[in-house]
């Protein structure tokens, strides 16, 4: 019957908030996360900068030093990119599902 | 980040060679030093490495009991000591370090020994380089599983 049907949307209706709230609250977590990651990635850059600029300057003679931190800045900036396109991924196929 | 552990190690490992390679430069340049500030000639330095561990026993167990492995935390100069060999006695009277005898002291500096030692040490270094290049190639292919 019909209203059979209907019942069984509305049901489905009143289940939605549930699960709204819990996408808010992984949602947050997940954005500390990114937050936290992003202060890193900023850190690394901000440390192999400086190395950069205590080899030119002469405070240190240790090239390899150097390099080592520019690589790791380079490899996190990389993944951080990486996550990012994942995320992108999944939220344009969501926002592609015809409602 | 797993991965950096392993720049860590290869790191201490080159800064290790590099002060290798800075003893054996002071070897060779003062191979003819006949007087130092305690007055005997110059003696011949030797650096010994030790293993670095990762860290405490805390923290080791910490990974222990996650699943993961410390494999340690690279090199680290345990000391540099002279070499206690005796001098080399060479007879030149014309020397004004010479003594009653006109034997002078020379450094127990071999310089072929330095020359080997040399070469072994700048192998070591390119060795700690391709280590770290290798790493460096794991970590960017596994950046690709997301591509």
């Amino acid at each position: 019957m019909a209203v059979n049907g209907i019942s069984a949307v509305t049901q489905m209706v009143a289940s939605l908030p549930a699960t709204g709230t819990a996408g808010a609250a992984d949602g947050a977590d997940f954005g500390q996360i990114l937050a936290n990651a992003l202060e890193e990635i900023n850190t690394q850059q901000l440390n192999s900068a400086k190395m950069t600029d205590d080899f030119v300057t002469g405070k240190t003679d240790s090239i390899h030093e150097v390099m080592i931190a520019a690589e790791e800045a380079s490899i996190s900036l990389q993944l951080a990119m990486e996550v990012r396109n994942k995320v992108l991924d999944a939220y344009q196929e969501i926002m592609r599902m015809s409602l | 980040m797993g991965y950096f552990s392993a720049f860590g190690i290869s790191a201490s490992g080159l800064t290790a060679q590099r002060l290798r390679m800075d003893i054996i430069s002071q070897n060779i340049a003062n191979v003819n030093t006949t007087r130092t500030e305690s007055g005997d000639p110059y003696r011949r330095k030797v650096v010994t490495f030790e293993e670095k561990t990762g860290g405490d026993f805390a923290s080791y167990l910490e990974d222990a009991s996650a699943g993961g492995y410390d494999a340690g935390g690279g090199v680290r100069v345990a000391s540099v000591v002279e070499d206690q060999s005796p001098f080399k006695e060479v007879y030149d009277p014309g020397n004004p370090d010479a003594d009653e005898n006109g034997i002078v002291k020379q450094p127990n500096v071999d310089v072929v020994t330095e020359m080997v030692n040399m070469i072994s040490a700048s192998r070591a270094y390119e060795a700690n380089v391709t280590a770290l290049n290798a790493s460096k190639a794991m970590a960017a292919k596994a950046l690709e599983i997301g591509k």
